[in-house]
């Protein structure tokens, strides 16, 4: 199910020269090379943020360029008074967000009965947390999280950011945010327990 | 970081971004790090910028090209737009220019109709100059009845039955 072609990207950096309010600016005066510009700045944020939330690489590019062409339509909605990244995550929350609960409901009646199973080989006795066999695990383990709460979880755990950036995106209070995490956890750990004995026996309870 | 650091650190319970830096980059210490935190688990998918399939410049190119397909969407919108209020402006100045020349040609008053003795006098040479038709029929067969007919007037009816005519004339 995780995007086996995927390419990981280090240390790839622009020279970010402009700053993403003058880009924008550029943008509602008509110039699309600004645009260009910050797409490319941009992608690789939005495709992180979409695959983890998704956990499909074709779903997550088309989420992406959903996203982008969302975002040249709203630009003249962008208050610059606050964060560019800020308003462009919300954004690409919204749309992962529908996006996985129109596919939740399509799918609801398959996932329910699946179960996948621990892959790990005796070679792989030395690296039991492979990358793809955790992405698994993750996949199934949030496939009963509600879009939002699994939003969440990954922007906290995996994109590490604050509760109170979080709550800013999302367009509510932090507390909501701590919330949904809280409950996150506690339904994943139900499920890791369910479906993967094996890697529940690390989840001890803790206070 | 080295292993053994990150180890100490980790086990302390000292979470900052390089020890993330570490468990996301370093295989060999997950295990450990999930022993301690359940949640590490997870937390080693994160971090690293991921690139969609097929790289960043064909990326940025198909959303540019579908940008361009939205622009043109939205230009011949705007033309179909522009294109119906022509329709309209035209069927409109139609509906009133046919309104005003139908308001214009209508009768504007009571229509008198006056009979003055210059008009009777330009009609009745006409009448005097006709001439009653007579025509003569011959018919071995035939039966020909003439009506009675007002001796005041000069207004003959003749009926005439003959088999051999033509059924049609």
């Amino acid at each position: 199910m995780m995007g086996a072609d995927l390419r990981l990207m280090k240390n790839i950096q622009e020279p970010e020269q402009v700053d993403d309010r003058q880009l924008v600016a550029a943008v509602r005066q008509g110039d699309a090379g600004s645009f260009e510009t910050l797409v490319r700045r941009k992608t690789s944020k939005v495709y992180s943020l979409c695959y983890r939330v998704i956990g499909n690489a074709e779903d997550a590019k088309d989420v992406s360029q959903v996203v982008f062409l969302k975002l040249w339509e709203n630009l003249g909605k962008y208050d610059a008074q606050y964060a560019f990244d800020t308003w462009l995550y919300r954004m690409v929350t919204n749309v992962a967000i529908d996006f996985l609960r129109n596919r939740q409901s399509r799918e609801a009646a398959v996932n329910s009965n699946l179960r996948l199973v621990k892959t790990v080989t005796d070679a792989d006795q030395g690296t039991m947390f492979q990358k793809k066999e955790v992405e698994k695990v993750f996949s199934d383990v949030t496939a009963t999280l509600s879009p939002k709460q699994k939003a969440i979880f990954v922007m906290r755990e995996m994109e590490d950011l604050p509760s109170v950036e979080i709550s800013k995106i999302l367009g509510c209070r932090e507390s909501t945010v701590r919330n949904h995490l809280f409950n996150a956890r506690k339904t994943m750990q139900q499920q890791l327990q369910k479906k993967y004995p094996e890697y529940a026996q690390l989840w001890k309870e803790r206070s | 970081m080295t292993c053994e650091t990150f180890r100490s650190l980790i086990v302390s319970g000292e979470a900052s971004p390089e020890t993330l830096a570490h468990l996301r980059g370093c295989v060999n210490c997950v295990e450990l790090a999930v022993e301690v935190d359940p949640e590490n688990l997870f937390r080693s998918l994160g971090g690293t910028e991921l690139m969609p399939a097929g790289g960043v410049d064909s990326f940025v190119d198909g959303v540019m090209q579908q940008l361009q397909l939205r622009k043109a969407e939205v230009v011949i919108g705007r033309g179909a737009a522009h294109s119906r209020l022509y329709r309209w402006a035209v069927a409109a100045v139609l509906v009133i220019g046919i309104g005003a020349a139908a308001f214009m040609s209508r009768p504007s008053g009571v229509v008198s109709v006056v009979t003055t003795d210059a008009a009777v006098e330009r009609v009745m040479p006409v009448v005097e100059s006709s001439r009653p038709v007579v025509e003569s029929y011959e018919g071995a067969e035939a039966t020909i009845i003439e009506l009675p007919s007002d001796p005041a007037s000069d207004m003959q009816i003749v009926m005439i039955f003959d088999e051999s005519l033509p059924a049609d004339l």
